[in-house]
Order: C-alpha cells, then structure tokens, then sequence
C-alpha cells in the first residue's frame, strides 16, 4: 500500500456503514458534529503518514510479559441466579431475547 | 482510610453506572481486585464522595485541588473488575491529598491476582524514596523530541479501537439497559445503545470502527501501532541519559497520550508532570515529595 492512499476531503467517509458496524443510531445534531470530528481527527490522522515505519513491528501492548499460565482448574464464582439477576429478561433460567430465526 | 471509587470499578452489590444510563441497574455480582484488597487491607471504600474520602481510585486523572495523582507503570495493578476502556493503556490511578497517602494506597491495591495476566511480578515494584537522592537525579524539563506531534493522534487512533471493541458488550441482551418497542434483535441492540450512549462514546465508537475497517486497518491502525514502538523507543532512549521527564500541567493532554502509549508511570503534583521510565516510581516519590513542601 503506498501512502498516496491517504484519503482526504468529504467522500473518506461513509457514516451510515460506521454506524451500522457500530450498531448506533445518531441524532441529527450528532451528525453534523461526529462530520466535523472526522474531518478534524482524520486530517491528524493523515499526517502521520510522514513518519518513516518501514520494517518496524507495530507495538499492540507496552506489557514485556509472556505466557503467564495458570492451572487449567474449573472453578464457580458466580451461581446461574446471581448472573441473572442483572439480565433484562430472562426466562427458565436463561438469558431471553427476541426471536432470531423465523 | 476512606477510598473513592470512579464507577468503573465494581463493587459487589452495589448499582455501577457508569456515568451512562446504559448500566442503571447493573449489580455487579463481584468486586474488583482493587476492592477486595483494599477491604482486605482495613481500608474502606468510601460512599460516592471526594470530601469525605482520604484517596481515590479512578482509570483517568481527576484534578484534587491541593492534591497529588499516581498513575502508576502499565502492568501493576489489577484491571479485574474495572470496565474497560483502551485495555493496552488501562492503568488504575490513585488521588490522594498527598504523595505519602497516594503510595500508601498504591502499596495497597498493586500487584499479583489470579484474574489479571497481565500483571508484573510485585518484585519490580519499588515505592521506597529512602534510598533516593534527589540531587542526584538527572531531571529534563520539557525535551523536544522528534514524535511529540504524533502522540495525540497515535493514542486517539489506537484508544478509539481498543474501546470500540471493548463497548460491544453493551448490547441490552444480558445485562442494562433494554429498550421497549422493538421489532427484532438487531432494532433491540442499537436502541439500546443509541439510547444510553453519550455523543463522545458514539464518536470514540465509531472512531474505532473507521481505523479498524478493512480499508483502513493498515494505514490508520497498523500505523498507529508502528509509530507506538518508535515513540517507546525515542523515550527510552531519553531514559537512557534522565531519570526523569517533567512537564507542565499545560501540557497535560500531551503527557497524558505519552504515559498511556508508553506504560510509563508519572506523578502530577501542583502545576508538574513528573515521568520516569517501568518501575522507577520510587524516583518519582522522592522528587514530588520534595515539590510538596
């Protein structure tokens, strides 16, 4: 990928596949104001195609650690009631939620 | 001692809200790691209030007036029980009216549990200023360095990611907030979220979404991530010659993005920022101990 690539300008975005990715829905006020968030955020994020990061390996997570295992034991900490009782329904014992297939 | 708690960090039987609606009558069926030990120390956890509180815990920096802040290195305590924000940068934070109180709390709630793998060996950890002589220590006030103008977007890129994962989890199927009037389960989900999310977590959101799309994954995220390492290794680098980085509190939004993208711990006292490099937070003691007086 070169970084000719880079977009710019008002067609990078495509909101209404953010939002569906996201699983949102945004006001109209919100609208306006998440398009000039991009357009900000976006220019910055195009600068840093200036820096050189040819053969460097991309840093996910600070932490040096590797491998810490632990026992493969089963354990409770929870009981089946105490992990329904924050469900927004629940029926039989079981987490209830609307009907996926027809 | 009385502790504060920011509402990310759960404690058993008591509602957790988030600041959002999307949790108003989450009980939380247990107690983060920070808790537990901070009961199992003969401390007490305070009720919703920094007045009557001796410290506080929180994920972000929570300006006390007249009081100090702890961000301790990446890795050495617990996120067991604290919702997650950006996982690579969360770091439990102590406020306390003074260093001596902060590190009193910090010697507390740091180190080993079986929940997080992704702690430090308490071994590495020193918060003894005894041996520290202050005069010896090689202090830079502000260094320009070469990446300082990447932080911002680099950690905006790289936390609106990580927290776009991190929020899928509010859904309205098994915990929070279910809307009424739905017609099937994807209407359910993004009602519900729509309903109980802020316009900053909409736009972090969908932030994270755009930078991690198939388009864009290699020259937002990837990127980002690349330019992570180099930002690491310039400070180390700075670290190599200077025990410690200090920075005006003007400056907090750069030094912020800098210890979160790096794990360094820093200590904010009065109008300064003090930086060391992984488990050096002894030095930071005894320099802002002596900034205190």
């Amino acid at each position: 990928m070169s970084f000719n690539e880079f977009d710019t300008g008002i067609y990078y975005l495509n909101l209404d596949k953010l939002k569906s990715l996201v699983k949102i829905e945004l006001t109209e006020e919100e609208e306006i104001a998440a398009g000039n968030y991009f357009d900000f955020w976006v220019e910055k994020f195009n600068g840093l195609k200036k820096i050189d990061t040819e053969n460097i390996e991309p840093l996910i997570n600070v932490s040096s650690l590797e491998n810490i295992m632990r026992e493969d034991t089963a354990y409770k900490i929870f009981t089946r009631e105490e992990l329904l009782e924050n469900a927004p329904e629940h029926c039989d014992g079981y987490f209830a939620v609307p009907r996926i297939i027809e | 001692m009385k502790i504060d708690l920011d509402e990310n960090i759960l404690v058993k039987g008591r509602y957790c809200l988030t600041g959002s609606k999307m949790l108003y009558n989450f009980k939380p069926p247990y107690s983060a790691a920070v808790v537990e030990k901070i009961l199992k120390a003969g401390m007490f956890v305070a009720v919703k209030s920094l007045d009557n509180a001796d410290a506080g815990l929180s994920l972000i920096f929570r300006n006390i007036k007249d009081g100090v802040n702890i961000k301790p290195t990446y890795g050495t305590v617990s996120r067991f029980g604290v919702i997650a924000n950006a996982s690579s940068m969360d770091s439990v934070r102590v406020n306390a009216k003074n260093l001596d109180d902060a590190f009193t709390v910090l010697s507390v709630i740091a180190g080993s549990d079986k929940n997080d793998p992704t702690l430090y060996p308490a071994e590495k950890y020193n918060y003894s200023p005894e041996n520290i002589n202050i005069s010896e220590l090689k202090i830079i006030e502000s260094p320009d360095f070469k990446l300082k103008d990447c932080l911002l977007p680099v950690e905006k890129i790289i936390s609106s990611a990580e927290f776009s994962a991190n929020i899928s989890r509010f859904d309205g199927l098994n915990f929070g907030f279910r809307p009424e009037n739905y017609k099937n389960i994807n209407e359910l989900i993004i009602d519900s979220r729509s309903e109980c999310f802020d316009y900053q977590t909409k736009f972090k959101a969908l932030t994270g979404a755009y930078v991690l799309s198939e388009d864009n994954f290699e020259k937002y995220y990837l990127k980002a991530a690349k330019i992570r390492r180099l930002i690491k290794r310039e400070l180390d680098g700075i670290f190599d010659n200077f025990d410690i980085i200090a920075l005006p509190i003007e400056n907090l939004d750069i030094a912020e993005a800098l210890i979160n993208l790096t794990g360094f711990p820093a200590v904010i006292i009065k109008d300064k920022i003090l930086i060391s490099k992984e488990f050096e937070e002894n030095k930071l003691y005894a320099l802002g101990r002596s900034l205190e007086k």
